[in-house]
């Protein structure tokens, strides 16, 4: 591999990659820095909380949500996975369709790489980008927790919860990079689709907490297998991540599958 | 394939749904020669090409290229084509050179003097951005990389589109240098002119067949032109009909204005001309559409002297 095209992808999107991580970074510093006047009147939050439905608790994720960990997973943990999805997807779609759109697939195409090279250059790349965004917010985390000692909870865990977070994230990326593949031209419909697969996802694991109906369709989103609470608490949970692993790998084959099979569009 | 083929092809169909964009290519290219592939917009010639290069499959049939199935050894296949796409569209967030780069990275093969050397005998500077190019200029950059790593084979779509007479009379001289270095040039075009000053054969391609494969010497005795006298005084118009190579022939009530078309020699129009006080006279050349629809219109009547007797 000349790794040319996971260079040029990389650079391209730097811009993004600093923006996405520096805007992350500065929210997290920003919860985390309200973490000490909500701990300090955790009592009056307690019986406020009180007063609510258990099913509102419960798509919070946590029944502590005044503790450093609850606190963290209820105001940050668990929207880092949504929030980077609307970044995966966009990757995932301009990685063909973005270059069958601007007319530069031929000249790509038409070099002696093969197809499977292209793609899988460019979902390392977003792979990559991904990595550097969460390295920004992991640093914010670490700075957030120097200065405000409160939120009393180890790197190594912060570490765990923030890097785990990538694999829901490429497997959403692995839909839209499959989407791309498949549908040429069609980068509405592929956008459109990858978008309703995330937000759908989310919102059906976010309500299964609520609802017993809603809870059975949890295990086909991929945000079910990543619970920030328990890796904070007690690690990484290593048969979740197989199952993300494995997701995102099926995605990237079919993506490849497709990819090799039909005609570029110009 | 022929010892000799650098690019042969088999029976090669596209279809899109039931849109046939290209029928039974039957096609040989041989080694050393710069063979233009004409037609009109919409012909079918993109279609072979991206056909050829694999950025789109086959319905059914085959294609070789420098004896490489084009399918299966696409990649190496690349690796040994220069190839100019018909549209050339860059990357805006690039200069020339760091897109240069990128090529020859990606190519594995360092061609960075080469493209240089390219850049400016075409008077095209690499460190300018990409981003807002005219066309002309996507153009240069396009054939730059089409021609940094010496290929043994170039495919260009379109080549000239857009350069300037200055231009293109720079790529002609480098094509001609690339034929004299033994390598081949497949090139498609609309244009006859650049054809006829450039190539040793073509192929004519129309509605998706290929109608007639010809040498440049066959494909210049098809042209005709269209002359328009415009007279002082009225003529006698049975005296221009009655001549051996007008072909067609219009004119206005007055019989003061004559559009004549002509193959092969003109003096005898110009003679005749002389005895009416001319006012004006211009000459048109026809499209190459126009050429197409007049030797290959129609049931392959694409014998020039059989076409000429249905005319007359």
């Amino acid at each position: 591999m000349t790794w040319a095209i996971f260079r040029k992808s990389v650079r391209d999107s730097w811009k993004g990659m600093f923006g996405w991580g520096i805007g992350l970074g500065l929210y997290a510093l920003l919860v985390i820095g309200l973490y000490p006047s909500v701990a300090a009147q955790k009592a009056d939050y307690e019986k406020l909380m009180e007063s609510y439905p258990d099913s509102m608790m419960d798509m919070f994720g946590t029944d502590d949500l005044f503790s450093p960990i609850g606190y963290l997973q209820s105001q940050l943990m668990l929207y880092i996975p949504l929030l980077l999805g609307i970044y995966a997807i966009l990757q995932g779609l301009n990685a063909v369709t973005g270059e069958e759109r601007k007319q530069t697939m031929d000249t790509l195409a038409a070099l002696p790489i093969p197809r499977w090279q292209i793609l899988t250059e460019k979902f390392l790349a977003t792979l990559v980008i991904m990595i550097g965004i969460l390295t920004q917010f992991f640093l914010s985390l670490v700075l957030g927790r120097a200065l405000w000692p409160e939120l009393d909870i180890s790197v190594d865990k912060l570490a765990m919860a923030t890097y785990a977070s990538l694999l829901p994230i490429m497997v959403v990326a692995g839909v839209a990079y499959l989407l791309s593949a498949t549908l040429p031209m069609h980068r509405r419909w592929g956008g459109i689709i990858s978008a309703l697969f995330l937000i759908g996802t989310y919102l059906i694991y976010a309500l299964g907490n609520a609802s017993q109906t809603i809870e059975k369709f949890q295990p086909f989103t991929p945000f079910e297998y990543y619970d920030a609470v328990k890796i904070l608490k007690s690690g990484l949970q290593i048969a979740d991540l197989l199952v993300l692993i494995i997701a995102t790998l099926v995605l990237w084959v079919a993506s490849l599958y497709t990819f090799e099979q039909r005609d570029l569009g110009t | 394939m022929a010892q000799n083929s650098v690019i042969q092809t088999h029976n090669l169909t596209k279809k899109y749904g039931g849109v046939v964009a290209l029928q039974d290519l039957n096609l040989e290219v041989h080694r050393g020669e710069v063979f233009g592939y004409l037609g009109p917009n919409g012909a079918g010639k993109t279609t072979t090409i991206r056909t050829l290069l694999d950025l789109i499959r086959p319905t059914s049939g085959t294609a070789t290229i420098l004896g490489l199935d084009s399918r299966r050894d696409s990649v190496k296949i690349h690796a040994q084509v220069g190839f100019l796409p018909s549209e050339m569209t860059l990357y805006h967030n690039m200069t020339g050179r760091q897109y240069v780069r990128f090529i020859e990275r990606a190519r594995g093969v360092a061609c960075m003097q080469e493209a240089e050397q390219l850049a400016e005998r075409l008077d095209y500077d690499l460190n300018r951005s990409l981003e807002g190019l005219s066309t002309g200029n996507r153009r240069k950059m396009g054939l730059i990389t089409a021609l940094m790593h010496r290929p043994p084979l170039l495919i260009l779509d379109e080549p000239t589109s857009g350069l300037d007479p200055l231009m293109q009379q720079t790529f002609n001289e480098y094509i001609r240098q690339i034929q004299a270095e033994g390598r081949t040039v497949f090139l498609s075009s609309h244009n006859l002119p650049e054809v006829e000053t450039l190539c040793d054969r073509v192929g004519i391609l129309r509605a998706g067949k290929l109608v007639a494969v010809e040498t440049i010497q066959a494909l210049s005795g098809l042209r005709f032109r269209w002359f328009v006298l415009e007279f002082e005084r009225p003529i006698e118009i049975e005296q221009f009909r009655a001549l051996s190579n007008v072909t067609a022939l219009e004119t206005n009530l007055e019989n003061t204005r004559l559009r004549i078309q002509v193959s092969g020699a003109i003096d005898p129009v110009i003679k005749l001309a002389a005895h009416y006080p001319l006012r004006d006279l211009s000459v048109e050349h026809p499209s190459l559409e126009e050429t197409f629809l007049e030797f290959y219109g129609s049931n392959n009547k694409h014998d020039p002297q059989t076409q000429k007797e249905v005319r007359a």
